[in-house]
């Protein structure tokens, strides 16, 4: 979408060359103000029903016009009872094209994440974070990253979204078949080569990197499976995604395999609270399963600055205490550093 | 994945034994995805391929081989002996490759019954295939050909083999730049494929933690005097 589209030297009627609001409303067809504003965030008419021209959409609804649209139209359609606008970000800082692989833009990753899992005496710890980002665009703070096959197994989901809960959806649906045909529940192991041997066929094609972890009669199990059709199994940990590499550091340090299931769960939390806080691709909230004989169980959900302020109390009472003095127009030059290192 | 090049492996046969080691790391970028990794497997009732790679290819391709075999024995009523393994790997590899190439790289140890012979053969992935007495396959093949040239001796017995093995680890422990946790050792014989247990293994301080340690390479000191080497 070029700026050339967009503003054209245009003459208002005593001959002058038009502001530049003048010529933005003309271009867009909207005013800003504060009800128009609210209205970015409603799918537009455009968005509900198919049309012909070309839209790109983002993930919160937003359509941009990769052609030249003049909508005067700022009425209500009458059958949705949505504003009909099409809305625009105002100045193109938010197109698609600005979140893609500068190499190759037919890439676009989604791959920011942190999932780990790790096996002790009681069964299994799953636990992620909730962020999925495009690049450096946060698209959504609350994906749930655990996908539950069956009751006693989980999937996560770290690289495509779509790979991973498509491919595990699927491996449900043949667990549940091999279930009807053998009167047995699957073994972890037969679930995971099932999704690693799909992952060989098109091998390299996807972007998956998840963790099927379940109970069965060989004990708690842990995989890993790979689209490039790797296939590990482990009695010690997992951890998959950009912030894995910090929750490996937590995790390697508190593991052992005698942890009570207290213990495990809050090892679990905190090794992905301490990913989301220095990986940024990783956030949102912490979400922790445990795996027992009789199956899993949800067991938290935590936001991840929530738990910053329960594990590090002072340093995040800090960041108020500063802007506090700020309104309160200390006397001290206090840039901040001051308060943060005293305890 | 690439990056750091793939696993480490190596082999060389002796009087009457075929014996392959290999490194036990599945490295991912920065991040080691699991420290003991079985990389050795028994294709045949006295075959081993240890193969490294890319870890999806050398699984699917150690099982391709092994359920081909298994087939040959059926269709024809007898197993292939260990030259028919190796022009069968080779023959796969180098018609894969222009479809769906594996990206292994084989170490094939094996001993014939018929002729009570040990054999060693070295496949690349562009199916190019060699019978040498003493191989390595990926970069501590830069450091251990050398090793062998000097030190490897024809019919050497089972002692001489494993002082050679221990000599081969101890210089990929000091100069190679990436430490390797721990080997794996097998050992084709008349007997069958058994695994050896040269030294405790030696990881980091937290050999005693990684579960994964305790069921692939337990460590049993002395093992070159110890005669009651595990079956199978």
């Amino acid at each position: 979408m070029s700026l050339n589209n967009i503003i054209k030297k245009k003459y208002n009627k005593r001959g002058r060359l038009a502001s530049s609001n003048q010529v933005a409303d003309e271009a867009l067809g909207t005013t800003y103000n504060n009800e128009t504003l609210g209205q970015f965030y409603l799918p537009s008419k455009d968005y509900l029903y198919q049309q012909s021209e070309q839209h790109t959409l983002l993930e919160s609804g937003w359509i941009i016009d990769s052609t030249e649209k003049k909508s005067n139209n700022h009425g209500i359609d009458e059958l949705t009872q949505l504003n009909t606008m099409t809305c625009k970000a105002p100045n193109g800082d938010y197109d698609e094209s600005n979140f893609v692989d500068k190499n190759n833009p037919a890439i676009k990753y989604h791959h920011g994440t942190t999932t780990l899992g790790f096996k002790f005496k009681g069964g299994v710890i799953i636990a992620v974070d909730s962020r999925a980002s495009m690049g450096s665009y946060i698209g959504s703070g609350t994906v749930k990253k655990i996908i539950e096959i069956n009751p006693y197994l989980l999937g996560t989901m770290a690289g495509g979204a779509a790979d991973c809960q498509f491919w595990e959806r699927n491996l449900a649906m043949q667990c549940r078949l091999y279930e009807l045909r053998n009167g047995e529940r699957i073994s972890v192991a037969a679930a995971s080569k099932i999704i690693c041997n799909w992952m060989y066929q098109y091998k390299n094609r996807f972007s998956v990197g998840s963790m099927i972890a379940g109970y069965d009669k060989e004990g708690p199990q842990l995989f890993y499976v790979d689209s490039g059709a790797m296939r590990l199994n482990s009695n010690y940990c997992f951890s998959v995604g950009s912030g894995s590499t910090y929750a490996y550091g937590v995790l390697d340090a508190g593991w052992k395999w005698d942890l009570t299931d207290d213990e495990a769960i809050k090892l679990g939390r905190k090794s992905i609270y301490h990913a989301t806080h220095r990986d940024a691709y990783s956030g949102g909230y912490v979400n922790v399963y445990h795996i027992k004989q009789d199956g899993w169980v949800n067991i938290s959900h935590d936001d991840c600055f929530q738990l910053y302020q329960q594990y590090y109390p002072k340093k995040s009472k800090a960041i108020n205490d500063i802007n506090d003095e700020r309104k309160e127009d200390g006397d001290e030059d206090d840039d901040g550093d001051k308060t943060m290192s005293s305890k | 994945m690439s990056q750091l090049g793939f696993g480490n492996s190596f082999g060389f046969i002796g009087k009457d034994y075929a014996l392959v080691a290999s490194d036990c790391s599945v490295p991912r970028s920065i991040v080691t995805m699991k420290s003991y990794d079985d990389k050795i497997q028994k294709v045949s009732s006295r075959t081993l391929f240890a193969l490294t790679g890319d870890v999806g290819d050398r699984k699917n391709f150690a099982e391709f081989i092994t359920r081909n075999l298994k087939w040959y024995q059926f269709r024809n009523g007898r197993s292939l002996d260990n030259e028919g393994i190796a022009n069968m790997t080779r023959n796969t590899l180098a018609q894969s490759l222009r479809r769906n190439p594996y990206l292994t790289f084989v170490i094939q140890a094996g001993f014939d019954l018929d002729t009570n012979e040990p054999s060693l053969y070295w496949f690349d992935y562009f199916g190019s295939m060699a019978r040498p007495n003493a191989t390595a396959q990926g970069l501590c093949s830069y450091f251990l050909l050398s090793l062998f040239d000097r030190h490897w001796k024809k019919g050497m017995d089972l002692n001489d083999g494993l002082e050679l093995v221990k000599l081969c680890i101890d210089q990929l422990q000091k100069r190679y730049v990436i430490k390797t946790s721990a080997f794996i050792i097998k050992i084709v014989d008349k007997d069958g494929v058994r695994q050896i247990d040269l030294t405790k293994n030696i990881s980091l301080d937290r050999k005693d933690v990684d579960p994964d340690a305790k069921k692939t390479v337990t460590g049993i000191p002395e093992a070159m005097k110890d005669s009651q080497n595990q079956p199978k």
